[in-house]
C-alpha cells in the first residue's frame, strides 16, 4: 500500500460511524474487495499517529457481542483533514492517470 | 488549535504518568484484535488451535508493535532516561578512578562556594532582622581634620536634630555600658545599652512580654535619680537570672545599687546592638538640660522614600544652627575640629570590619570553583577519548546523536549530583561549625544557617556543573569518527590534537588560578607571621584579668573607688602564688565599651591651639600597673603618692603620643592639654612609657594618656581630683607564679568580703586576649590556605593527567622516534616540554590574576605589601617545581618505552 494512503483509508472508514481496530481492517478489506490486507502492525501505529494529531478520538465501548473494544471516531479537525486529504489524493490519482494515459 | 509539538509533549507526559494504564489498554486492544481474528478463522472452518496459530502469525511481532506504539506515544525517550540514569550510575561505580576525582573536585569547588556564599549572604547582604531594616541608619559625625575621628551624638545634638529633621520617622540615641545587677546574693554584670525610648521605635521589634519604654516614659525618667529606672531585659537574662518566672514584668530590681523596674522581656533572637546585650535601660533625654558628651550612638528610621544622602544633607543644614540652640553641645562636638553629619545604613556600619575578609573569601571560593570546573571538564574529556570506541559501537548499532547525548548527560547528572551531595556535606559542616569563628568575632554570625538559599545554590551549581561536563563529554565524543575509532582502538582519531590543546588551556587556567591563590595566601601567611611575632611591648604570660566594676551609687566619690581598689589589691597581693596585682585599663588588645571609649584629643599647649590635635586613648591605672604588665618606663618615673593633688598635675603618656606631639624633642616637663573632657588643667609630662597596641595590633602603637589611681584624697574625700576619669570600672591584673585560673576563687572570696555587691566578671588570661586578637587573621589565613591547597592539588593533578595521557597516546610515535635513534634523554625532554609550556603559560597568567586578587587583601594585611615581589617570585618558583615534579613520572615512563613493544602494539 502506498505510504500515506492508509491514514486516508482509516479516516474515510470511520467517517461514517465510530469503529474498533478490528472492524476497520475488516471494512477496508471488504470495501477494497480483499485487495488491501491491513496488518495490525501498521494499523495501530497509524491510529496512534492520527490520535496524536488530534484527528481522531478513542473511547472504550461494547461490541454487539458484548465484548469490550476501543472505538475510534473522527473529530471535527479530522473531518476537515479528511476533506483536504481526499482532495489531494484525487489530484494525485488523477495526475498519475493522466501520465499513464499519455504513454 | 494546539501545535503538534505541544500535543506530542502532553502525550508523552500522560504516557509517563499513566504508563501502566496505557500499557494495559494496549494489551487489551491487541487481545481483542487477536480474539476476533481467531473467531474469524474458526468461522472459516479451521480447528481452534490452528485458528489461533494462524492469527498469531498474521498478527506479526506483538512485542515489536508494542515498542513502536510506545515510541509513537513519546514515552520511550522518558523511560530511557531512567534506564540511562541507572546505567550511568553502574558505569561510574565501576570506573572509580574517574568518578571519584570528578565527584571530589566538584564537591570541594561547590562546597566551598556554597559555604562562603551562605556566610556572605547572611552577613553582608541579608537585611538585618528588624522590621523595616532597610530604612534603619546609623547617624553619627565625622571630623575629617582629626584623622577621621568618628564622633557620636550628644543629647544636645540629638534634641536639635530630632526637632528639626524632615528625614526620620523615628530617631534615638544609645550608648553601651555594662551594668551590675545588685541587691541580690550574686551580683552580676550584664552587657547593656542605655537608650532613649525611641530606639525601640526605630527597631520596631515588640517585646514578648510586657512593653518597651514609650516616649511618655520621659516623665518617669526625670526621676531616675529616685530609683525609678525602667528596663527591658533579654530572653536569655530572663531565663538565666529570673528562671522564666512569668511575674518578672513589673518586678523591682536593683541596678548599680539604684532601683529599677523590669517593664518588658524581648523575644529570643532579638539582638541589639550586640549579640550578648541583655539589658536595655531607658534613658530619656532631659530636654531642659541636655548633656553634651558625644559618646552616644545615633540610630534612626528613615522616612520611606528618603535616601541616606538626603538625610545627611538635612542634618548638615541643621548643624549650622546647633551653636545657637545648644552652644555647649556645639562646643563639645567641635573640640576635635569641625564635624559633619554622616548617615549610613546600619548594616554597613555593623559589617564594615569584616567586609574585606568576606569579599576575599568569596573570591577564593569562586576561584576554587573555577579550578574545580576546569579540572572536572579535563577529566571528562580525557575519559571521553577512551570512550570513543564505545560511542562508535553504539553509533554503528544505530544509536542517534540524541541517544548518545542523553546517555552522556545522564552520566554527568549522576556525577554532578554526587558532587553536589559532597558539597552539601562540606558546606553544612562548615556552616554548622561557623567556619571555626567564635560568635561575636564576626557580626551577624549567629544569623548564618543552612537555609533555602544554601539548597538552591548547591542544586543550581550542581546542575550547571552537569551541563558543563556533559557538554564537554558530548562535544568531545561527537567529533570522534565512527570508523577510525572502531579500527584504531583507544581514541586515536585525528581530532585528538585539537582537543589536547583545549585540555592544555584548561590546565594552564588551573595553574594560573592556583598561583593566584597561593600568592594571596603567601602574603596572608607573612602578615599573620608578623602579627604573631609582633613585639607586644608587654608580657602576657601567666596573668589573670578580672573586671571589678563598682556600682555607682555605692562609690560616688573619687576616693571611694580608689580606696576599694587599693584595699582589694592589697589583699590579693598577699595571696600565695601572686607576684603582682594592679588595677587599670584599658588592657592592650581589649575592645572597650562604655565609659572611656570616647577618644580624647590631646594638644601640646606650647603650640598654637588646635594645631596638633591628636586622638588619644585614655587609660586609668594604679602606679604599679606598668610594672605588672612589664611595660618599660622609658623616661621619668611612674605615679607616686601626692601626684593627684600636686599643682604640677603630673601625667604619664605613651612613647607614641610623645613622638606625635613633640617629635624627637624631650617630652619630660612639657605641658599638655586634653580638649574634649570638660574643664581640665594643663598637665605636666613626668614619664614616657613603652608602646603597646590599642584594640588591634595593625592599628599601630596606641597614643595613650594614663591617668592615675591614687589615694591622695583619703584625707579630703569630697574634693574632686583634676583628672577626667575616675577609678570605677577597672580591670584587675593578677600576675601569678601559679596557673592563673587557680587564683580566681580566692579573688572572688576577697571581693565578696570587701563588698558583696561588686561582681567579679569576665575572667580571662592575658594570653587568651593576645590569642583572640589575631584569631580572625589566623582564620582568614587558614581558609585562604585551604583554598590555595585545593587549587594547587587540582592544578597538579591536571598537569599530571594531561601529560601522562599524552604519553600514553603518543606511545607508538615515541616508539618510532626511538627506533629512529632518539635518545631516552631527548624523549624525556620532549615530554617535559609539554608540561613546562602549560606551567609557564599558567604562571604568567596567574601573576596577572594574582595582582587582581591581592588587591582584595588591602586592609587585611599587616606590614606586608599585597604585591610583595618576594612572595610572587617564591610562589611562582614553588608552583613550577611542583608542576615539574608532576611531569617527571610520565616523562620517565616515556623515555623507557621499548620501541619494539610500542611498534608491535601498533
Amino acid at each position: 500500500m502506498l505510504q500515506g494512503t492508509l491514514d486516508l483509508l482509516v479516516l474515510r472508514t470511520i467517517a461514517l460511524q465510530p469503529m474498533h481496530g478490528w472492524g476497520i481492517t475488516q471494512r477496508i478489506q471488504q470495501m477494497s474487495q480483499e485487495i488491501f490486507q491491513v496488518g495490525q502492525g501498521s494499523l495501530y501505529p497509524a491510529l496512534q499517529r492520527l490520535e496524536v494529531k488530534g484527528w481522531i478520538d478513542s473511547e472504550w465501548g461494547v461490541t454487539e457481542n458484548n465484548r469490550r473494544a476501543k472505538y475510534y471516531r473522527l473529530t471535527a479537525a479530522g473531518r476537515r483533514a479528511l476533506g483536504a486529504e481526499l482532495e489531494s489524493w484525487r489530484r494525485f490519482a488523477g495526475a498519475v492517470e493522466l501520465v499513464l494515459q499519455g504513454l | 488549535m494546539m501545535p503538534i509539538a505541544l500535543r506530542r509533549m502532553m502525550h508523552a507526559l500522560r504516557g509517563l504518568v499513566s504508563r501502566d494504564r496505557l500499557n494495559r489498554d494496549l494489551d487489551d486492544e491487541m487481545h481483542f484484535h487477536l480474539e476476533m481474528e481467531v473467531a474469524q478463522n474458526i468461522q472459516r472452518g479451521m480447528e481452534p488451535a490452528e485458528a489461533r496459530r494462524t492469527a498469531l502469525v498474521a498478527f506479526g511481532g506483538v512485542q515489536r508493535y508494542k515498542e513502536q506504539h510506545r515510541s509513537e506515544r513519546g514515552a520511550r525517550s522518558i523511560e530511557r532516561l531512567g534506564q540511562d540514569l541507572r546505567y550511568g550510575l553502574r558505569r561510574l561505580r565501576r570506573e572509580r578512578g574517574f568518578s571519584i576525582p570528578v565527584i571530589a573536585t566538584l564537591g570541594f569547588g561547590i562546597g566551598a562556594t556554597v559555604a562562603v556564599g551562605v556566610l556572605a549572604d547572611a552577613v553582608l547582604i541579608r537585611p538585618l532582622p528588624y522590621p523595616n531594616a532597610s530604612r534603619i541608619v546609623a547617624v553619627g559625625h565625622r571630623a575629617p581634620s582629626a584623622g577621621a575621628l568618628e564622633g557620636g551624638q550628644s543629647e544636645g545634638t540629638y534634641l536639635h536634630y530630632l526637632r528639626g529633621n524632615h528625614s526620620f520617622d523615628a530617631f534615638g540615641i544609645y550608648f553601651e555600658r555594662d551594668l551590675s545587677l545588685t541587691g541580690e546574693d550574686n551580683p552580676a554584670r550584664v552587657v547593656s545599652a542605655l537608650m532613649t525610648p525611641s530606639v525601640f521605635q526605630v527597631l520596631g521589634v515588640n517585646p514578648a512580654h510586657g512593653r518597651y519604654c514609650a516616649a511618655d516614659d520621659d516623665l518617669v525618667a526625670r526621676s531616675v535619680g529616685a530609683g525609678n529606672a525602667l528596663v527591658v531585659i533579654s530572653d536569655a537574662l530572663w531565663g538565666s537570672r529570673y528562671g522564666r518566672e512569668p511575674g518578672v514584668v513589673g518586678r523591682r530590681i536593683e541596678i548599680n545599687r539604684g532601683g529599677a523596674t523590669i517593664i518588658g522581656v524581648m523575644p529570643p533572637g532579638f539582638h541589639f546592638p550586640r549579640i550578648d546585650t541583655e539589658l536595655w535601660y531607658c534613658q530619656p533625654v532631659d530636654a531642659a538640660s541636655p548633656g553634651s558628651g558625644t559618646h552616644q550612638t545615633g540610630i534612626a528610621l528613615l522616612r520611606s522614600g528618603t535616601h541616606a544622602r538626603d538625610a545627611e544633607a538635612d542634618l548638615q543644614r541643621l548643624g549650622a544652627t546647633l551653636s545657637e540652640v545648644y552652644p555647649a553641645a556645639a562646643r563639645e562636638l567641635e573640640r576635635g575640629g569641625p564635624h559633619r553629619s554622616v548617615v549610613t545604613p546600619l548594616r554597613d556600619v555593623l559589617v564594615r570590619d569584616v567586609r574585606p575578609a568576606l569579599v576575599l573569601l568569596g573570591c577564593t571560593a569562586a576561584l576554587v570553583l573555577l579550578v574545580a570546573w576546569a579540572n572536572a571538564v579535563n577529566l571528562v574529556m580525557v575519559r571521553s577519548e577512551t570512550q570513543g570506541r564505545q560511542v562508535a559501537v553504539e553509533r554503528a548499532l544505530g544509536a542517534t546523536t540524541a541517544d548518545v547525548a542523553q546517555r552522556l548527560f545522564c552520566e554527568s547528572v549522576v556525577l554532578a549530583l554526587a558532587g553536589g551531595l559532597v558539597a552539601w556535606l562540606i558546606a553544612s559542616t562548615a556552616i554548622s561549625y561557623r567556619f571555626g569563628f567564635a560568635v561575636g568575632e564576626i557580626p551577624r554570625l549567629h544569623e548564618v544557617r543552612v537555609d533555602r538559599f544554601a539548597i538552591v545554590l548547591t542544586v543550581g551549581l550542581a546542575l550547571f556543573s552537569a551541563a558543563l561536563i556533559g557538554g564537554a563529554a558530548f562535544l568531545r565524543t561527537r567529533s570522534a569518527r565512527v570508523l577510525s575509532a572502531l579500527r584504531g582502538g583507544v581514541g586515536r582519531s585525528t581530532s585528538g590534537k585539537q582537543w589536547r590543546s583545549t585540555q592544555r588551556t584548561l590546565v594552564a587556567v588551573q595553574v594560573s588560578l592556583a598561583l593566584a591563590l597561593l600568592i594571596a595566601s603567601g602574603v596572608m601567611v607573612q602578615s599573620y607571621w608578623k602579627l604573631a611575632r609582633f613585639d607586644l611591648g608587654f608580657e602576657p604570660s601567666s596573668t589573670l584579668i578580672v573586671e571589678l566594676p563598682l556600682p555607682f551609687r555605692g562609690y560616688p566619690r573619687y576616693d571611694d573607688g580608689a580606696r576599694f581598689y587599693d584595699e582589694t589589691l592589697l589583699r590579693i597581693r598577699s595571696l600565695p602564688g601572686v607576684v603582682s596585682a594592679e588595677a587599670g585599663g584599658p588592657v592592650p588588645l581589649v575592645r572597650v565599651t562604655g565609659a572611656g571609649t570616647t577618644p580624647m584629643v590631646a594638644s601640646d599647649s606650647t603650640l598654637p591651639g588646635g594645631a596638633s590635635n591628636i586622638a588619644v586613648r585614655p587609660g586609668v591605672v594604679t602606679p604599679g600597673w606598668f610594672e605588672a604588665l612589664r611595660i618599660p618606663i622609658i623616661q621619668g618615673r611612674t605615679y607616686q603618692r601626692g601626684d593627684l593633688v600636686s599643682e604640677e598635675h603630673p601625667i604619664v603618656i605613651s612613647m607614641a603620643l610623645a613622638r606625635a606631639l613633640f617629635g624627637e624633642a624631650d617630652p619630660l616637663g612639657r605641658r599638655l592639654r586634653v580638649l574634649n573632657m570638660g574643664r581640665m588643667p594643663r598637665y605636666t609630662i613626668v614619664s614616657v612609657v613603652g608602646d603597646v597596641p590599642g584594640e588591634r595590633i595593625p592599628d599601630g602603637p596606641v597614643r595613650a594618656i594614663y591617668f592615675p589611681v591614687l589615694r591622695d584624697l583619703a584625707a579630703t574625700p569630697d574634693s574632686a581630683p583634676q583628672v577626667p576619669y575616675w577609678p570605677r570600672e577597672l580591670p584587675v591584673l593578677v600576675r601569678g607564679s601559679v596557673a592563673p585560673a587557680t587564683l580566681l576563687d580566692p579573688i572572688r572570696r576577697i571581693v565578696g568580703e570587701i563588698d558583696p555587691q561588686v561582681p567579679v566578671t569576665n575572667p580571662r588570661t592575658l594570653e587568651d586576649i593576645v590569642g583572640a586578637s589575631t584569631a580572625r587573621t589566623r582564620l582568614t589565613m587558614l581558609l585562604l590556605l585551604a583554598g590555595a591547597g585545593v587549587a594547587l592539588l587540582l592544578g597538579v593533578v591536571g598537569i599530571y593527567g594531561v601529560v601522562s595521557y599524552a604519553v600514553s597516546q603518543r606511545t607508538p610515535e615515541i616508539g618510532i622516534r626511538m627506533a629512529l635513534g632518539a635518545t631516552p634523554g631527548a624523549v624525556n625532554a620532549m615530554v617535559l616540554k609539554e608540561g613546562v609550556t602549560m606551567t609557564v603559560t599558567g604562571i604568567l597568567a596567574g601573576i596577572v590574576v594574582a595582582l587582581g586578587v591581592t588587591r582584595l587583601l588591602r586592609g587585611l594585611l599587616y606590614e606586608v605589601s599585597p604585591t610583595d615581589p618576594l612572595t610572587f617570585i617564591a610562589m611562582a618558583v614553588l608552583l613550577s617545581g611542583i608542576a615539574l615534579a608532576a611531569c617527571m613520572a610520565p616523562a620517565r615512563r616515556a623515555s623507557r618505552i621499548d620501541p619494539v613493544q610500542a611498534l608491535r602494539a601498533e
